[in-house]
Order: C-alpha cells, then structure tokens, then sequence
C-alpha cells in the first residue's frame, strides 16, 4: 500500500508542473534559443530552481552534445580516420565519397559535425522534405521524380555555392536521410552519384546506420560493393561504443549536470550510470537519454523522489543482482539479448512455479524468438551445436533433435514469412520441453561449424585425367580412396614408375 | 601415367562391353536425320559418360575427343559472381550445373544460350548442331529444371541438350516428356568380371577368377569402383592372391565405423562423438543421401522386423526432409537419436525379457 | 499419381515450338502429336456432347465459358484448339490467347496481359469480308496448377469482359478450380477414350508414318502401358521408331520407362528385410524409376485379388506417404525401403 502511494506522489508532481508552469517562461527563453549553445546552455542554468522552460527541454539532449573532439566517445583511432579523410577531401576541393555506416547511436554523425566545426568547415544536411501536397490518382510517379531530382539539386547546390553569409569556402554535404526512392530504385540513386561526381566539387558524406531487424529497407544496401569501386567512396565502419567509452561519455554528462544543470536533474549515482551503461547496449544516445530520464528531477518534491527511486533501486539489486539492466527495462533501449545470452536460455531453461501450482517457464519461448527473428537459421544453428552438452537422457534428446530437424525443415520455406517465424519457435520451444534433466554443467557456447564442402581437389590425385570432368560426388565416392593406394605406392617405389 | 579407368575406356560404339544392343541402337540413331535431345540415366559407375563420348565421336568423328578445360564465368541477377568449370571441345560442352548449387539455373540458361548463339564454325561438321551435357539433372532444383524445359524448345534448332541422371525419379515430367530416355542398368557382376579379365589381360596381368568375382561383389555393381579396387590390388600386391584384401572406399568404413558407435552406446554424450563423425563426412563431400543409406542399412542388422520397419520409416522421413532442409547434420542427427532412443528401448525390453 | 498426370504434356512443346523455330531455316520433323492433332472438331472421338456444343457455335450461336476437364490425353487441348481454328481461320492468332502451365501465370500475368488482351474490341467480319464471331477466346490449359489468387484474380475479368471475350479452361482435376469459377462456365467432362478408338487412331498414324506396326497386337500393348492417354500412347510410338527403327513390344517398354510386372509383383511378395534389401538394390542397379514402380503398384494393389481390405489401405497410405516424398527429392532407396517394409508388415498380419 505504502509503496503505492508513495509511487503515486512521485508522479503526480509532474504534471502538476506542467500545467502550473505559466507560458511566460517560455516566451522569455525563445529568442535565445536561436544563439549560440553555449549561450543557452547558460541561460537554462540561470532559471530559477524548480522550474525549466519547454524550450530548453526540447533541445535538452544538445547539452550533452560533444564540442571538442576529445569529447566524442567514438574510438580515437576511428577519429582519426574520419578525420584524415575529411581534411583530405577538403583540401583537395574534389567530390569525394566517404560512407559512415555503424550501429545505431554509435556517435557517426556526431563525430562528423563534432571534426567539422573543429576544421571551420560548413557541413550542409540534407533532410528530406515531406510531400504536402495530396498524390493524386496518377500523381503518384511525379512526386516520386522530382523527389530524386530535389536532391540531387540539393547536393549539388550545397556542394557548389557558397552562402553569402558566410565566406567560408570549405564545405561538405552530409546525407543521412535518404529519400525513400532511393531504397526502392536502386539505379536512380547510382545516376545521382554519377551526376554528382560530375559537377560537384566538395566531399559528401553519407551516413548509414546498421540495424540487424529490418535488412531490406536499409540504406545501406544501397552501397554495393560494385557501387564503391565505381565511385571510389571510402568506407568507414563505426562500432558500438565501448563500455570505457560509454562511461566516459556519461560522466561528462554528469559534469556538465553537476556544473550548469542542478536545477534540472538530481546529480546521478554511479550505480544508477553503471546500469545506464549497461542498458544502452553500446548506443550513446540512448545512454544519455537514459540517463536524462533517471535523474530528471521532478518538482519540489523531488527529494523525497530520488529517495524512492534509490529504494526501488536498491530492492530491485538485491531481488537481481546478476542482471544490473533489468532497473531500466522500461526505461531503456530494447533489451537486446545477445545470441549466447539467448542460447543459455534456451538450452537451460528455468521454470518456475505460479501460485495456482502450474509450472512454467521464466523465459518463455516467445519472448526469446523475438530477438533472433530476423537471423533464424543462424541461431538454430547455435542451438544445434551447443545443445547436446545439456542433455542426460537419449529420450530427451530424441525429442530435441527432431524438433530442430522441424525447425531446419520449416526455415527452408524462406518464401513464406510466418514459416520462418515458427520454425524457429518450433525449435526454441521443442528445446526448451524436451530437455527434461538438464546437466546444468558450465559449458562454453561454441559457434557453429562451417560446413562448407571441401572436395578433395584434382591436385591431390595426379593420376587423374586431365581433360574430364569430373563430379564431386564421384570423386569423393570411388576416386579418393583408391588414388590415395594407387599414387601412395608409386610415389614410395620410383622403381615401378620407371619400369613402366 | 593414368588409371585404367581412363586408359581402358571404349571410345567407340561398337566397342562397348555390355548393353551391346542399345549400341546399335544409339548408333542407329546418329545415322537418323534429326538427332533427339537424350536424357540417359542409369546409376554411378554404370557407363553413361563413357556411352555420351563414343556418341560424341559417332557425331562429330575424333574432334570431339580433343577436350580442354576452362572456367566460365556467370553473373547472376543478384550480381553476384559465380564460376564454373566446364570441359569442351569444338562441338560441346559439358558442366556440372550442381556445383553452383542455387545458381544452377542461370548457369543452364546462360549457357545454352551462349553454345545456341555462337554457329558451328568448322563447315565441314555434318551437324549443324553443338550438345550441351548436363551432369547430375536429378540433382538440379526445381526452378533449373523448369528453365530447362523451356531453353530446350528455345534453342533447339541450334544446340541438343544431353543430360546424365543417377534415377530418373527427380526429372519433372516435362523434361522426360521432351527428350528421349535412354536407360544405362549397372553392369551386372559377370559383366564387371569380364571387363576385369580384360583389362588385366591388356595389362599383361593374370587375374584369379576367385578375385575377380570378390572384387565384383564388393563394387556394388559399380565398373568404376571395380576397376579403381583391382588397379588399387594391384598396387598392393602383385602377384594377385585369391584371397586378398580388396580395398573397400574409406568412407564407408568410416560410416561403417560411426554404425557401430551408435550400437555401442545410446547417450547424448556418444550422440556428440557421433555428430563429429558426420560433420567430418559431409564436410569431406559424402552426399548426404549415402550416409544415410549407409547407415541405415549398417543399424538395421540386428534389429528385429518390427524395430527395422520403424527405423527404416523414421530414417525415409528424415531423409526426405533433409532434402527439403538446409542443413544436413540436423536430420542425420535427428535420426540417430531416433535410433539411439528406439534401440535403447528395445536392449532394456530384451534384457528385461532374459530375466 | 502425380507425376503420372503431368507426363505427357506436350502441349506445352507443341506451343512454344512453332514460336522459338520461326526464325530458323530448318524445322526439325514435328512430333506426331503435333502432326496429327486433329483439324476439324468432326475428328475428336468419343467426345460427342462437348463436339455438339462447339458444333454449334461453328455454326453461329454463342459460345459460353468452357471448362474441359478429364484424364490426360483425351483430347481437351485437341478440341478447342480445332474448334478456334474453324471459328476464326487465320485470323486466329489475333484473337486467340492460349497460355499453359510452362508460361508466366502468375496473378500479376493474369491481371497485365489477359486483361489487356480481353479489354481489345473486335469486329465481327475477318479482314477478308467473311463474317467471323465478334469475341476473342482465351485458352488457359493446365489450369489446375494456377494459384488460387491467379484464379480470383481471373473471375473478376471473366465477368466484366464476357462481351467480347471467352474463356476455356482445360484442367484434370475439376475439384481445383476455385467454385465462383467453375460456376461461371459451363463444365465438360472428357470421358477416357474408348481402347477400340485409341488403336484406331494409332493404327492410322502408323499407316500415315509408314511404320509397320504388325497385327495390333503392339499397339494394345502401347495403349495398356499408356492407361489409355493417345498422348502418352503416340509419343512412346515415335520414341520407339526413333530409337529403333521398328515399333517392338520390348522397345515401348524400354522408351515408356515401364518396370516390368514381374517386378512390381515381386515387390508386393517380399517375405523380408534382407529379402527387400535385395531387391531395392537389384531395381535401382538396373536404373528403374522408382516413381514408376509407385504408380504402377497402386493400381496392382487397388485391383489385386489377394490382399484384404486392410492390407489394401495400409500399403496405398504408405504407398501416398513415400510417392509424396519421392517427388520432394526424397531418396528413392530410404523411399523404396519404408514402403517395403509396409508390405511386408501388411503380408505378415492380414
């Protein structure tokens, strides 16, 4: 009961805030928004204690941008080539082609800006502008053109012309938005950069992120290997921020909380950036918002607040210690469940007892097909190596074995969507029953054998007619063996040879 | 310095061991004004290849033997890469369009066309055709093969298709419909012996007849083997003994081997030791299909008729779906521990029966 | 069963062939089939209901929606092709559309091209001044492997465009084509063609071919291994001659691919394992289609005098079992074994 309440106080205040605070605030803060950050990042800290203003919060996630390239939580090494890349490019006043790709939230398009405002150079965006007008019947196809031919003038515009503001001659085109008839004409999108090639005469940068749920539809895709060499685009690979550089990020964050935002946030624990850490998954963006929301502060009450949430914390650690995330599972990016995580629940799997006395398991199947739907096979395959380790008793395994023979039979049918879907369940579930007396031994998971067929190859079997072709299968059948008795001898008696 | 198989093949019709009616008959054929396209099938080690090159000499007289190897090249609509190894001469072509596996359909299409486009340049070839031969029909996927049926109507005026299978069974119907079957039977045992008299005799070796019949027996009705088995012999003993140890493919003693761990053992532990010894047969290029028929018919021996009925319906279900699947181990796994679990079941009845 | 049904198409070489070989100079000799496919539909035997129907529209009524069905090689494809050709003489090509299984057919063909072809407006006389039928025909054979949103797909044209189009679809199993369909159009049965009559035609062919067939008793033997299909039964005769020379008996079963009933009988009194072992490595050495075997002991088993009821059913459900399997890629000898093991659990216990 206690908690309820309590819980409820917690949340109430918000909105209290929110209807009480007056729009005069606002207003006051508006003009200033347009100056530079660092302006504004003074002005938010001079409001008064409880209260912030819309506006600020609307760009909150800017007080945490990098400014100095030490800032960046990207590696160094990977700096230093992009940057390498962008001083050549601008320098030598070419249309050069550089692809950023790397997961979501790896800092790609902050490190760009981050070198750009470090080399004075002028970085134009491409955002791709929403159609207002209604399609019509036939009208479909016209948007649709003039679309790609928006920005190809865009690019190359940007790239050519110099604003009359500013003198600055060095510039670079950034796209990370990519109009969608790219991703549905691939062709088209290879004309534009033929065009661009052409005429314009400044590097531009494309951004890809890399998600592993939706392959199809993904800009990356765009860039083919043959697309690369033909263009000549250099190609830089972020990775997922590391946890030291995770870490780093976060406490210049809490840094620049403690110094300018005590207004705004309560001054987060290190657990509480720890699990933060944990949660985001190697995705700084979803770290800072994490850790926006975690230590937002809420009103006047927000003492009695952060107490609570440092209780629920602390309950929550001693009920799960093994498993720091869980606290921010609403709160953070999806739970990725990487593919061992995923193996050891399947292949151990825990069940536990609801108070009607019915059995059932901690992690239901369901909720662990979900993350590998996208690479099925790949994880079957896992499953089917680690598998045999955890089992006791033939029967079980019997049972499990056939239901990954299920699962292979169904995944075969790659033209039906839901077959991929319950193939993997039919194995993950199978599995998951089947096994019975698990043997809850420490076993390392293996990765799956690459079964690539090796054919003994023709040089092995010097004897062999040259000008025939010969079939894999018979060479392995009838051939191998007996070349291997035939050739064995004659290399071991150079006698024989001569004779005949 | 080749192998008998090589050095004793017949090039000409007329000279072939067995089936010495269906020679005539093929040779008849050629003589005809329109030649057909073939699909002769017949099991490994019967002959097909042997009989399609004496066809070819028959056709296009001793230029097809002059045969050179190279590697095509192909793009698929994905644009990707593939190759392939080809063996031609002036007036064919042949391919392994299975070695390609998912390929194989642009492989067939590309290159029918590319053989139909380009004319015979040589005038003095009577035949305004060129033949494409096609290994391992049986095994190309279903979208190749209804590719084919079409190509074949396309181009037939310039190009005959002569395509090899192991069983006919796995030809669609509308491919068997357009071409005219020829059926090669293995050879059977006398015939093997007689085709070994004759090679020692060409050798200059004296063969025992006693060997002879052994070496016929063990090479599943397959020449190929058998002569591969006495040249092997001969290597290792010379003079011939009856009673020596002939040879027998590595792997199926391997398989004969893995067999017998399954029948010593029923746990998940030894499943494991087994799957290693799959893993190592099919990565060696062992078609799945004969471990499975190895297998089956090693653990069947001492079973009694109900449990053989029982393993032999589980292992046509597992080898069919293996077929269908994308990964052989699964099945051949799921099927062991079929086995493991039914033939653990029936130890414990029989010893519970014993006492 | 299946495969036994899709033996035989031919149609599917007769259409694209004139079509690849215009360009070339030299045709090769055309199959039988082809040559002798019948010109008028007064030639279609035994057919006489369908031959009344399309006999009046030759001459002048309207012609409704067709739907042909029956066993292969009963002369559906025969019957309206000679029907088209009398109804629109040369002009044939322009208003009829004939697509089979071997071509695109897809939903999206059938939406693009029939639509597009059905939505053109003809003129009643040729270009010759002769008065002709105002409508198009379009000639979907093998309809039965269309897709049962290709068929939707269809019904929605079949209505709207009735004025000036009309349709014949030709099928062996009627029970495949989607009910609004078959609704539409008005259904024919082509009975399997009576043996006195396939002889007939065959014997006719021969004498046409110059090819000297003996005293028939050959050509009862091609129809009992052709079940009756003219089709099936013409072609293994050319085969033959091709391969040949003379139409022999042994020489059919040698191009039809047929197992030897000796051996079909054979399988169905294997007494054991080792017994069978024997036997699948003995037919499968002599590169005999196990598929056939199938087909041929299904109609063995159905007629066979000595089986019971019981031993019927459970060897034709394993028989179903392994022929489904066979024709996935299933390995003939695993196939083979499990049937036989079947039977000999069937023999066993009667």
């Amino acid at each position: 009961m206690n908690g309820t309440q309590k819980a409820k106080k917690w949340f109430k205040p918000l909105f209290e805030f929110d209807e009480t605070e007056p729009v005069k605030k606002i207003k006051k803060n508006i003009p200033k928004a347009n100056e530079s950050q660092k302006e504004r990042v003074q002005v938010s800290s001079y409001q008064n204690n409880n209260t912030i203003s819309n506006a600020s919060c609307k760009s909150w996630i800017k007080n945490f941008d990098p400014v100095n390239v030490e800032d960046l939580a990207v590696h160094n090494k990977k700096v230093q080539e992009v940057e390498g890349w962008v001083k050549c490019a601008c320098m030598s006043n070419f249309s050069d082609i550089l692809l950023l790709s790397g997961p979501v939230g790896s800092g790609k398009t902050a490190t760009v800006y981050t070198l750009a405002t470090k080399h004075g150079i002028k970085v134009t965006e491409w955002i791709t502008p929403l159609d207002i007008e209604m399609p019509s019947e036939y009208g479909d196809y016209q948007i649709r053109e003039s679309q790609s031919k928006k920005f190809l003038d865009f690019i190359i515009n940007a790239a050519n012309f110099t604003s009359l503001l500013d003198n600055n001659n060095k510039k670079l085109v950034l796209v990370e938005d990519f109009p969608n008839v790219f991703l549905r004409t691939p062709t088209e999108f290879t004309d534009i950069l033929l065009q661009y090639k052409h005429r314009a005469k400044s590097p531009i940068v494309f951004i890809c992120s890399e998600t592993h749920t939706d392959n199809k539809n993904s800009a990356f895709h765009l860039f083919t290997p043959a697309l690369k060499e033909q263009f000549n685009i250099s190609h830089i690979t972020f990775n997922s921020i590391s946890t030291t550089g995770l870490k780093c990020a976060l406490k210049r964050a809490v840094d620049i909380i403690s110094k300018k935002f005590t207004s705004m946030y309560n001054i987060p624990s290190p657990a509480l950036v720890d699990s933060v850490v944990n949660s985001s998954g190697g995705d700084v963006r979803s770290a800072i918002l994490n850790l926006h929301f975690a230590s937002l502060k809420g009103s006047q009450m927000d003492m009695e607040t952060s107490v609570i949430q440092e209780k629920e914390v602390k309950s929550n650690k001693s009920k799960r210690k093994k498993n720091p995330s869980s606290k921010f599972m609403s709160l953070g990016k999806d739970q990725t469940v990487s593919i061992l995580h995923g193996v050891g629940r399947v292949l151990n799997p825990k069940t536990a007892t609801s108070e009607d006395g019915k059995t059932h398991l901690t992690h239901s199947p369901k909720d662990v097909i979900e993350q590998f739907l996208s690479h099925p096979s790949s994880f079957i395959s896992f499953l089917e190596e680690n598998y045999l380790s955890h089992f006791s008793c033939p029967s079980d395994v019997e049972m499990a074995a056939s239901a990954l023979s299920d699962g292979d039979y169904m995944l075969a049918e790659w033209r039906e969507k839901t077959c991929q879907e319950y193939g993997l369940y039919t194995a993950v579930a199978g599995l998951m029953v089947a096994n019975k007396a698990p043997i809850s031994a420490w076993n390392p998971v293996r990765g799956p054998k690459n079964m690539r067929i090796q054919y003994p190859s023709l040089k092995e079997m010097p004897q062999l007619d040259k000008d025939y072709l010969y079939k894999g299968k018979v060479l392995v059948a009838d051939y191998s063996t007996y070349c291997k008795i035939i050739g064995h001898k004659i290399e071991n008696s150079p006698s024989v040879l001569l004779i005949d | 310095m080749s192998l008998w198989v090589d050095k004793h093949r017949p090039k000409d019709l007329l000279k072939l061991d067995y089936h010495k009616d269906q020679a005539i008959r093929l040779k008849s054929l050629v003589q005809q004004s329109d030649f057909p396209h073939l699909l002769v099938y017949g099991p490994s080690g019967a002959g097909k290849k042997t009989r399609i090159m004496c066809l070819l000499r028959e056709l296009y007289g001793s230029g097809a033997e002059r045969l050179r190897q190279e590697t095509m090249h192909f793009t698929t609509p994905s644009n990707k890469k593939i190759e392939i190894m080809t063996v031609s001469s002036n007036y064919h072509i042949e391919v392994n369009p299975t070695d390609v596996g998912i390929y194989d359909r642009v492989v067939i299409m590309d290159l029918v066309k590319n053989v139909a486009q380009t004319h015979q340049i040589d005038s003095s070839g009577q035949r305004e055709f060129k033949v494409v031969i096609l290994n391992e029909v049986d095994d190309l996927t279903k979208d190749a093969q209804h590719a084919l049926r079409r190509t074949m109507e396309k181009y037939v005026a310039t190009c005959r298709l002569i395509l090899l299978a192991n069983s006919i069974s796995r030809v669609i119907p509308a491919i068997r419909s357009r071409c005219l079957t020829i059926r090669v039977p293995a050879p059977t045992e006398d015939e093997i012996c007689s085709v070994l008299h004759t090679v020692c005799k060409k050798e200059g070796l004296s063969l025992p007849p006693e060997l002879a019949t052994r070496i016929a027996k063990i090479s599943d009705r397959n020449l190929r083997r058998a002569l591969l088995m006495c040249e092997a012999c001969k290597v290792q003993q010379y003079p011939f003994k009856p009673d020596q140890k002939v040879p027998e493919p590595d792997w199926q003693l391997f398989i004969k081997e893995t067999a017998s761990m399954i029948l010593s053992e029923q746990s998940p532990k030894k499943l494991s030791e087994v799957r290693q010894k799959l893993y190592e047969l099919i990565i060696h290029g062992v078609p799945p299909d004969m471990i499975f028929a190895g297998l089956l018919k090693e653990l069947v021996r001492n079973c009694d008729m109900a449990m053989k009925c029982q393993v032999a319906s589980h292992a046509a279900m597992f080898e069919h779906r293996m077929r269908l699947g994308n990964k052989a181990i699964f099945h051949l796994e799921a099927f062991v521990a079929k086995f493991m679990a039914i033939y653990k079941k029936f130890v414990e009845e029989s010893l519970g029966d014993a006492f | 069963m299946q495969a036994f049904l899709k033996t035989g198409k031919i149609s599917a070489t007769e259409k694209a062939g004139p079509s690849g070989l215009k360009t070339t100079k030299k045709k090769p000799p055309a199959p039988w089939v082809e040559k002798y496919r019948p010109k008028t539909i007064n030639d279609i035997v035994d057919q006489g209901e369908v031959v009344q129907v399309l006999r009046e529209c030759l001459s002048g009524s309207d012609l409704p929606h067709l739907l042909f069905y029956g066993p292969p090689g009963t002369g559906k494809t025969s019957a309206i092709l000679a029907a088209a050709r009398q109804l629109f003489g040369d002009i044939s090509r322009d208003r009829v559309l004939e697509l089979n299984a071997s071509d695109e057919r897809g939903i999206q063909v059938i939406r693009d091209k029939v639509k597009a072809f059905a939505q053109l407006t003809v003129s009643s006389t040729k270009p010759d001044g002769k008065s002709c039928p105002s409508y198009k025909l379009v000639i979907l054979d093998e309809a039965d492997s269309m897709t049962n949103a290709a068929q939707a797909a269809l019904r929605r044209t079949m209505e709207r465009e009735t004025r000036t189009t009309r349709f014949c679809l030709i099928c062996n199993y009627v029970s495949r084509i989607i009910p609004p369909i078959t609704s539409r159009c008005s259904k024919f049965r082509f009975k399997p063609l009576a043996k006195e009559n396939v002889i007939k035609r065959l014997r006719e062919v021969c004498d046409c071919e110059g090819v000297d067939v003996g005293n028939g008793e050959i050509l009862h033997q091609a129809v009992d291994t052709c079940d009756g299909d003219l089709r099936r039964a013409l072609t293994a005769l050319q085969c033959c001659q091709r391969l040949l020379g003379k139409i022999t008996a042994e020489g059919l079963i040698e191009v039809t691919g047929i197992v030897p009933d000796k051996l079909v009988n054979e399988f169905l009194a294997i007494k054991n394992y080792s017994e069978l072992e024997v036997f699948v490595e003995k037919f499968l050495m002599d590169a005999y289609s196990a598929s056939q075997l199938l087909e041929q002991l299904s109609s063995t088993v159905v007629s066979s005098g000595h089986l019971t009821n019981k031993q019927k059913c459970e060897i034709s459900e394993k028989l179903a079992i392994c022929s489904h399997r066979l024709l996935e890629g299933g390995a003939e000898v695993m196939q083979l074994t499990d049937l036989g093991c079947t039977i000999i659990m069937a023999n066993s216990n009667p």
